[in-house]
């Protein structure tokens, strides 16, 4: 029996039992859907993500408050215990010659009241160094300076979206008045638009100096990282090390286990979101591939109750002179096509849900090819070894007993 | 009766099954040939043996003991895919239930064994179909499904599947048991003149009224043949 017959035959058979196909089909769409959904999200968050922190460039270093298992997310806000004046004496100390930029921040989400219009957005309190290190650029006015954190001066910076839902599109706001916590600033300065970047996006926020915004603001004398930048990426290492130790001796630590704070370089945060990101891909990618299993599971029964079904089938075409081959092929086609149509529509679908969720989300949506190719073959896979087993026990089937089945 | 090299040829056939512990033997010793051209009944009351018989005859079982020659070429001990081939160039079978595929067309039914035969080319398919059609003067029914057709049409498409690929011998068992007596005498009568055309057919049946359409009949009890006769009066 030709292939191309083989296929006829089978499709025939699938399609007379339109109702029964589509259910098995079901299993296998529901498992390739949500394996596809998961991969595709997790690939988009993780390359939001770490194109964000790469964005800071291979040679800075953040330092944040808690201890080290507190992970590469940003420490916990409560944890007190770095505070601009350890940022301050990194900066332009000569102890320290390869650090060429120091920036504390703080944040928090307040209203601002500008142009008789009101939003809620993210409020940054930052160094000065911070534009640079961040790669943000002006549109219109200027940056504040070191001289504004010294003062506590009422100045802001803000971004383009916050331009556009105080004053309108495109206008230029430097000089006007917001208000920030019933707190008068005046804006200086407006940012370029850098577009979001995942988890935070720069178009949204609001620049203070950080030492408004510790003081002022929000009433604290802590920040919740400090932003180093190193001369060269060879010195990070190194850098990192005397950091420490400095930081240990201002904090009056002696036992390393005691250390209130953790020092990261964007290198390490990189590779540590993407472990983790990694680990959180393949455990849910896991949990679905379960309901493929499962799915396989359906395929297998529905071809055994076939098999059975069509025992008499099975013994005329046997008696007209169809080979073992013949009826395996025959029945091991229709599995594979069952699974394979199977996970064409579930990629189709776990696609465009995967396309719906990283626009809700906010992140762009990355598509990939492998996770496609990996479904096509795990659906042939799948066919093949949940179809072989009932396949086989048609082939194998005694033609005068098959004859004769009721 | 030619005396030619016959198509079939059985020697000293035995077939014994195992139920439990004890062995049961259905066949006792069977022999008979089969010349081109024949008409054979062959008749017995249940548990003669005639069902074994006809399952060896057909290629779907194998003896216990004798020889098996088809065309002179001793196929007692073909593999199971090598008695697929005999049975799919050489033996047209027709059943008492007809089994058609209930779910694909008239055409789709009858093209199925040239489909396992891997020798007859796509457009060769439907020519013969339709002239095996026009053989059981059901040429208007190709694209019919099976249950849009009566019990007498049903088994004639059947017989139009086993004259497909043109084989030696069509094998017929029982295949007026469904029918009404109206329509088992059109279906005999049918068989009569494919036999009048050169057709070799063997015929399975315990109702003398139908074997009395083939030229002879070989009469089965408890294994054994009993008796080989003639019809002279065979009805036409």
């Amino acid at each position: 029996m030709s292939f191309f017959d083989a296929f006829n035959v089978s499709f025939s058979s699938l399609n007379h039992n339109r109702l029964r196909t589509i259910l098995a089909m079901l299993g296998i769409v529901i498992g390739i859907a949500s394996v596809i959904l998961i991969i595709s999200i997790a690939k988009s968050a993780t390359s939001s993500v770490t194109s964000q922190v790469s964005s800071l460039g291979s040679n800075n270093i953040a330092i944040m408050p808690g201890t080290e298992s507190k992970g590469p997310v940003q420490g916990g806000g409560d944890t007190k215990t770095l505070t601009y004046e350890d940022a301050q004496f990194f900066k332009k100390n000569p102890d320290f010659p390869s650090v060429t930029a120091v920036a504390a921040v703080v944040q928090g989400g307040m209203q601002i009241i500008g142009n008789g219009e009101n939003i809620n957005t993210t409020v940054q309190g930052v160094g000065a160094d911070y534009f640079d290190m961040q790669s943000l650029n002006i549109e219109y006015g200027e940056f504040f300076t070191s001289e504004d954190e010294s003062f506590y001066s009422k100045v802001a910076v803000i971004g383009p979206e916050v331009v556009t839902d105080l004053f309108g599109d495109g206008s230029d706001p430097t000089g006007q008045i917001i208000q920030i916590k019933s707190q008068l600033f005046r804006v200086i300065g407006v940012t370029k638009a850098k577009g979001s970047s995942g988890m935070s996006n720069p178009d949204k926020s609001v620049y203070v100096p950080v030492t408004t915004a510790a003081k002022i603001l929000l009433g604290q004398n802590y920040v919740q990282s400090i932003q180093i930048s190193v001369s060269d990426v060879s010195l990070v290492e190194q850098t990192s090390s005397e950091i420490k130790q400095v930081l240990m001796e201002r904090h009056s630590i002696t036992d390393e286990a005691n250390i209130d704070f953790n020092i990261k370089s964007s290198k390490e945060m990189q590779a540590t979101l993407s472990s983790i990101t990694g680990t959180l891909t393949a455990m849910l990618a896991g949990i679905a591939g379960i309901s493929l299993l499962v799915g396989g599971i359906g395929v297998m029964n529905i071809m055994l109750v076939s098999v059975t079904e069509r025992t008499r089938e099975i013994g005329l075409l046997k008696a007209i002179g169809a080979k073992q081959n013949d009826i395996l092929l025959q029945f091991l086609i229709e599995a594979v096509v069952l699974t394979v149509s199977g996970g064409i529509i579930g990629m189709i679908l776990g696609e465009v849900f995967a396309m719906i969720a990283t626009a809700v989300m906010g992140l762009s949506f990355v598509f990939q090819l492998y996770p496609v190719l990996l479904a096509v073959s795990v659906c042939v896979t799948i066919g093949v070894f949940f179809g072989l087993y009932p396949s086989r026990r048609a082939a194998k089937l005694n033609p005068i007993d098959a004859l004769k089945f009721e | 009766m030619n005396h030619e090299k016959p198509i079939i040829s059985l020697q000293n056939i035995k077939k014994s099954y195992l139920i439990g512990d004890t062995s049961y033997e259905a066949l006792k010793g069977v022999s008979f040939d089969v010349f081109e051209g024949d008409f054979i009944s062959i008749m017995g009351p249940s548990g003669s043996g005639k069902s074994t018989l006809m399952n060896i005859i057909g290629t779907l079982d194998v003896a216990t003991k004798g020889k098996y020659f088809f065309n002179d070429l001793n196929i007692t001990h073909y593999t199971e895919d090598e008695l697929a081939q005999v049975r799919n160039e050489k033996i047209g079978f027709v059943f008492q239930s007809f089994n058609l595929i209930p779910r694909v067309s008239v055409y789709n039914n009858i093209e199925r064994p040239m489909i396992y035969s891997n020798k007859i080319t796509r457009s060769e398919r439907r020519e013969r179909v339709v002239s095996a059609l026009k053989a059981v003067h059901l040429e208007n029914k190709i694209d019919n499904m099976p249950n849009q057709l009566s019990g007498g049409q049903v088994q004639r498409v059947a017989i139009a599947r086993s004259l497909v690929m043109n084989p030696e011998i069509i094998l017929a068992d029982e295949p007026t048991g469904n029918l009404d007596s109206k329509t088992s005498h059109d279906v005999m009568q049918f068989f009569q003149s494919l036999n009048q055309q050169g057709k070799t057919i063997i015929l399975i049946t315990h109702e003398s009224d139908i074997a009395a359409y083939a030229k002879k009949s070989i009469i089965l009890k408890d294994g054994f043949i009993v008796e080989e006769k003639s019809n002279s009066n065979n009805l036409g």
